[in-house]
């Protein structure tokens, strides 16, 4: 197991450690889509590893469930309409992009980079309007004491970290030690987001009264 | 590979330059959210204490009006009763003795009306059970029993159900409108009307009273007529408050509340 695996299995046991049955839709589905990332993961890693097969088509079928289930937690939590909005419509773009998507790239079996450029630049759109939303909405409590700000701040590096590796992709990939770079990198941005994640649990656990979102 | 190198640094010189506007942007909207909080949480507690303070001043008033119909109808009422009994005492005619007893239990009932009506005021939770029209129509009658002038409410619309603190504020609001009317406006006629909207509620005091400059109410000390009280309740509901008079011409107080704060 490497790093980012056992990062995604903190998020996943306190996920189930911290879940309450009165949690609403959006924080149960969180904690589904962390288990779901850790399988994922764990196979796409013994796929490779130990069947020495290709696994990008398992990740072609699990990035647009991750990044709907990330656009839709945050078109829920959002209170002010006009962020609700641009979040539904971030929902549609991820749809009608990843089929757009596969008229350029037009293998399964190879890692579809358009739709996963495209799914962070929609996360990362996502988390930051989570930000325009807090400030413009009604809502009393403190934004560290709200459980999606954690997610926003942790997905928004994450977001980057990423992005920025995809965009300097052709300029890493020539420097010899670029595998290094790749893993502290990895070690960073799943830091953040599984640390966010963490953190959001342990804030929905703790703000009883967190009647707002549901 | 210098060259390659000192692309390399490009990239994380890029890199930190973004995360740190990252950093630094998510720190800003901390602050000002926090700002926000602090704003809001400060107008929660001026709402409370305003909210304290009519509730205690509508308590006030009922005291007082309370206390105005125990000597007016009260008093005057069992005064008659005892009249009536020490006439009975010395009357032999049966005739007469019988008009007097009849008259007095009618004094009676009146009295056993007007002492339930009291004891009804004395609740202090039945403001709430009322809509904001019955509320201000229980002043309204009281007002129109001194004689003092003609005062009359005219509703329109269908009733909104607003919260009972913005109710008890509002009526606080109407309460010292009309207090204002009976206190300095020399009036013979005062009309209420209160208009139900889809956005609000908007409520007029109209009198023919001897009005007055309307340029005095921008020097505060010259506003004596609790006016200010008003300015800063309406503006606690998000409402807008107006004055319109003349010197001789009477005067129009309107008040819109809107229905969401």
């Amino acid at each position: 197991m490497q790093y980012h695996h056992y990062a995604e299995l903190s998020a996943f046991v306190a996920g189930i450690l911290l879940v309450k049955r009165d949690w609403p839709f959006i924080y149960k589905m969180l904690v589904a889509l962390t288990a779901l990332t850790f399988l994922v993961e764990i196979s796409g890693y013994l796929i490779w590893t130990k069947l020495k097969q290709n696994n990008n088509w398992l990740y072609n079928l699990y990035l647009p469930v991750q990044c709907f289930c990330i656009l839709y937690f945050f078109y829920k939590v959002s209170e002010y309409k006009l962020v609700q909005k641009i979040n539904l419509a971030l929902i549609i773009t991820m749809f009608a992009g990843t089929i757009i998507s596969y008229f350029v790239h037009r293998s399964f079996f190879f890692l579809n980079s358009y739709a996963s450029e495209l799914y962070l630049i929609l996360m990362l759109v996502a988390a930051g309007l989570f930000y325009i939303d807090s400030i413009v909405n009604d809502v009393e409590i403190r934004l560290v004491k709200q459980p999606p700000f954690w997610l926003s701040t942790g997905l928004l590096f994450f977001c980057i970290i990423y992005i920025l590796i995809f965009a300097f992709w052709n300029l890493i990939k020539q420097v010899p030690y670029y595998r290094v770079i790749l893993f502290y990198s990895n070690i960073v941005a799943n830091t953040f987001l599984y640390g966010g994640i963490i953190i959001c649990f342990l804030c929905m656990r703790k703000t009883r009264n967190y009647y707002t979102y549901s | 590979m210098h060259a390659q190198n000192q692309e390399l640094l490009y990239v994380f010189v890029v890199a930190a330059v973004v995360f740190l506007i990252l950093l630094l942007l998510i720190v800003i909207i901390l602050y000002l959210h926090n700002l926000k909080v602090k704003k809001m949480n400060r107008e929660k507690e001026m709402i409370k204490t305003q909210l304290l303070k009519s509730r205690l001043e509508v308590e006030e008033q009922t005291k007082r009006n309370i206390a105005q119909e125990l000597h007016d109808n009260i008093g005057a009422l069992s005064s008659l009763i005892k009249i009536n009994l020490t006439l009975l005492g010395s009357e032999s005619n049966t005739a007469k003795k019988e008009l007097l007893i009849g008259e007095s239990k009618d004094l009676i009932k009146t009295l056993i009306t007007e002492l339930k009506q009291i004891s009804v005021s004395l609740n202090s939770d039945r403001l709430e059970l009322l809509t904001i029209s019955e509320m201000i129509m229980q002043d309204v009658t009281r007002l129109q029993k001194t004689g003092l002038f003609e005062v009359s409410l005219d509703t329109r619309g269908e009733p909104i159900e607003i919260s009972n603190d913005r109710k008890i504020i509002l009526y606080r609001i109407c309460q010292e409108l009309l207090h204002n009317c009976l206190k300095h406006s020399d009036a013979s006629v005062v009309r209420v009307n209160i208009h139900f909207l889809s956005n609000g509620i908007d409520i007029q005091v109209k009198d023919n009273g001897k009005g007055f400059s309307t340029g005095n109410l921008l020097v505060p000390e010259l506003d004596g007529s609790g006016l200010g009280n008003i300015r800063s309740r309406v503006k606690l509901l998000n409402g807008s408050f107006e004055i319109e008079s003349e010197t001789g011409s009477g005067t129009c107080c309107s008040v819109f509340v809107p229905l969401k704060n």
